[in-house]
């Protein structure tokens, strides 16, 4: 049975109430459409216009989220990793395909030498899973990245259920939609042919190359909960 | 007697007097050991003319050789350039002191079947106090000959001889008529004496120059030193005949330092019933896992490598072998590593026996938590332990090595930039000491993105891609003259230009000549995609560029 709560301030304008019933509501919302889930805190991006349009204000953690599109998903996700990774204390995984990731240039994304932890030549779908599984399931990491491209939504689901215990924020990066490098087309990009993709993913984004002055186009394609929008983003912004 | 006696309490000899716990030692010479040995695995140790040489003085000198080389006159201490003149063919090794020794260690241990209590005693004797332990296996001849028989087994040449004293069973082992030679039991003093009244004196294990000089004298044999006050003896040739001598007749005591026995680093189970569901065998490896960690425990240790061997009915055999990246004697983790590879184990018509053995160990390193069960960095333990488990189960899964921290190598080159701290397993290649868990964290926590220890840094002022490629790929820039580029071609496809950024120059370290200059341009085409491009050879200035003009590679990408 749902109800809205009752709002304690009842000397507050007429307006201010109804924003505060707005809000309750869609905390009643939220909780059913996470239903099963327990509450998980939110990653703020740093970025308002993007913090907006995400419900609870952020990223949520302890969930899946896909991001798509060429090498600037891959740079997205390291500044994703390094604002997860902020002061706390905890480990950062990146599960690669080949051997190709240049850690000197992720230090512009805020990870540091030393810092990430590279797991290199998963070829294979099923061992990507798996590792990526087991680290969503280790308290003592704060981010993991996949290089995978679809998941499959029973994997998915996995995937989503290792991350909800222990509040892990696990991308999964699929390269190859327009990837600059066309010998990466190696996993399919399920995004990009509609099929059955991470539908489990809590949201799902395509971040290119921007033609314009600015560095990133970042599009937010599907957000449970959220509305899809697209941003031009220049990396000057700190933190992301 | 007792006039010896007085003299080696006088000179303050280590003398040992009361009752003494009677002995029975069986010393065992091997006098081919070195080649011998070696022949368990080179056959022609045995079929040929053999030696071992060790340098001294510039020259080969024969430390060792083997029965046909002695045959044919090749001796220890002689010039292998004279060996090679009178046997050409002759095989040579240089000489191994330490793996002979090791391997006699060994040997020693193999020998403790038969007594617990076992020396090796210089490079090719072994002695083992047999006393007590006879009537486990039939008496002091049978064991003897089922000792002679096993090391005959092995293909070592065996002299055995009994004695109540080490000393007087080395010098019937070296010197004896025949082999086992038995000086009678409890015969005491006198009777050691007469069994030995008839060796040379070099059975007394002299040193080389003590027995020429009593050789000399024209004491050949021991019955000569009976007769002779070793007050004269102490004065002429120093202690060592008369101590010798003594050790020899058990008027001191010459102790046997057993080797220490190894901790067991093994648990088996058999069964009556042969075992066949993965189930029971969880339940089997449970109970042994318990066994070992209790004993590793025990001994302050952790397993660095565990195998399961699985035996089964028909005779099969399958081995399942587990790593860990930090010593490990907890249960839980151990059998989250074993779960993933039991599968691999079929049973077959059963499994009736498990061996669990760890066979590298190391000293766990406790971590020190205080009350609130944080370690001295405030990081919760149980995460650097789920960390490591974590990293643990990745290695063994997709092999260590490929599970790493990227960090900064000193150097220019981009491909030469970045080292691999291996995560998980082995030494770390920049020479951290601790666990990568405790790595991350001690990096995090001193506030710098370079580990501590690290004094080399990634330029910050620099761009670097995101990617690299490994080797970097040849493109056709255009235009195909040394400026720079407003175009170009990779892979069939054209990248018109709209920005570029450089050159950068990065040369290779001068001491790697072979490698051209690279000058560098960061590059953004139509789409705004960032290349990382660049051009090889000398600049306009230079002495020119090779045939058919610069070559362009395409290095990385941006994000």
């Amino acid at each position: 049975m749902l109800t809205v709560p009752k709002t304690k301030r009842a000397e507050a304008p007429p307006g201010h109430r109804r924003r505060d019933a707005a809000e309750a509501l869609r905390r009643t919302i939220r909780g059913i459409e996470e239903a099963g889930s327990p509450e998980q805190p939110r990653l703020p991006l740093g970025v308002p216009e993007i913090d907006r349009a995400l419900p609870g204000g952020g990223l949520r953690l302890g969930c899946i989220h896909e991001v798509a599109g060429d090498e600037s998903a891959t740079g997205f996700c390291a500044a994703l990793l390094a604002r997860v990774w902020g002061n706390r204390r905890g480990a950062l995984l990146w599960l690669a395909q080949g051997d190709d990731l240049y850690a000197p240039g992720l230090v512009r994304y805020g990870i540091g030498a030393g810092q990430l932890l590279v797991v290199s030549g998963l070829r294979r779908q099923d061992d990507m899973l798996w590792a990526m599984e087991e680290a969503l399931r280790c308290r003592a990491v704060r981010g993991v990245v996949a290089e995978t491209g679809g998941t499959g939504l029973a994997a998915g689901r996995r995937l989503m259920l290792a991350a909800e215990g222990t509040g892990v924020l696990g991308l999964v990066l699929s390269r190859g939609s327009g990837a600059a490098l066309p010998h990466h087309r190696g996993h399919g990009d399920e995004l990009r042919r509609g099929g059955a993709g991470v539908r489990a993913a809590v949201s799902r984004w395509r971040v290119t190359a921007a033609p314009g002055g600015t560095d990133w186009r970042v599009a937010l394609l599907h957000c449970r909960g959220g509305r899809p929008a697209e941003w031009a983003l220049s990396l000057g912004s700190p933190g992301c | 007697m007792s006039r010896e006696r007085t003299a080696s309490i006088k000179s303050g000899a280590p003398a040992r007097w009361g009752p003494r716990i009677s002995r029975r030692i069986l010393a065992a010479w091997l006098p081919w050991w070195p080649s011998e040995r070696l022949a368990r695995r080179r056959p022609e140790a045995r079929t040929h003319p053999f030696v071992t040489v060790a340098e001294s003085r510039n020259r080969l000198i024969i430390d060792a050789a083997n029965p046909r080389a002695t045959r044919a006159g090749l001796n220890h201490g002689m010039p292998l350039a004279d060996a090679r003149a009178v046997v050409p063919d002759v095989a040579v090794r240089p000489a191994d002191p330490a793996g002979d020794a090791l391997a006699l260690e060994q040997l020693a241990r193999w020998a403790d079947r038969f007594t617990p209590r076992v020396m090796p005693d210089g490079v090719d004797t072994l002695f083992l106090d047999i006393a007590g332990c006879t009537r486990l296996f039939g008496g002091e001849e049978a064991l003897t000959a089922s000792l002679r028989a096993a090391l005959e087994d092995f293909g070592l040449t065996v002299r055995l001889a009994l004695a109540d004293t080490p000393g007087a069973a080395w010098a019937l082992a070296h010197y004896g008529a025949d082999s086992p030679a038995v000086a009678p039991a409890g015969a005491g003093p006198s009777g050691l004496k007469d069994a030995l009244a008839e060796l040379p004196v070099a059975a007394l294990r002299l040193s080389a120059d003590v027995a020429d000089g009593l050789a000399s004298f024209g004491l050949d044999k021991i019955s000569a030193l009976f007769v002779i006050k070793s007050v004269e003896l102490i004065r002429r040739f120093g202690m060592e005949p008369v101590r010798r001598l003594e050790q020899a007749l058990g008027i001191i005591d010459e102790p046997i330092k057993p080797l220490r026995p190894l901790p067991p680093r093994e648990a088996q189970r058999a069964f009556a019933e042969p075992i066949s569901r993965p189930a029971d065998l969880r339940a089997a490896l449970d109970g042994l896992l318990d066994d070992l960690c209790l004993r590793l425990g025990r001994s302050g240790k952790g397993a660095r490598r565990l195998h399961l061997t699985c035996n089964r009915v028909d005779g099969g055999r399958r081995t399942v072998t587990i790593g860990t990246s930090r010593p490990l004697r907890r249960k839980r983790p151990l059998m989250g590593l074993f779960a993933e590879k039991l599968e691999q184990v079929e049973p077959g018509f059963g499994i009736d026996e498990i061996v669990l053995a760890a066979d590298v160990v190391e000293t766990v390193d406790e971590l020190q938590i205080d009350c609130s069960g944080e370690t001295a960095g405030g990081y919760r333990a149980a995460d650097e332990e789920e960390l490591a488990d974590l990293l643990d189960r990745l290695g063994n899964r997709f092999g260590f090595g490929r599970i790493g921290r990227p960090v900064p190598r000193q150097s220019w080159l981009p491909e030469r930039a970045t080292g691999w701290a291996r995560g998980g397993g082995q030494a770390l290649d920049v020479g951290h000491a601790a666990s990568p868990g405790v790595r991350s964290r001690s990096a995090a926590q001193s506030g710098s993105s370079v580990q501590p220890g690290s004094a080399v840094k990634w330029p910050e002022d620099r761009r670097r891609p995101l990617r690299l490629l490994s080797p970097p790929e040849p493109v056709e820039a255009i235009p195909e003259t040394g400026g720079a580029p407003l175009g170009f071609r990779y892979r069939g496809r054209f990248h018109p230009l709209r920005a570029l950024e450089g050159p950068e120059r990065l040369e290779c370290e001068w001491w790697r000549e072979e490698e051209p200059r690279r000058d560098y341009y960061l590059v953004v085409d139509e789409a705004g995609r960032r290349y990382w491009l660049f051009r090889e050879g000398p600049d306009e200035r230079g002495a020119g560029y090779p045939e058919g003009g610069p070559r362009w590679f395409l290095h990385g990408v941006f994000a």
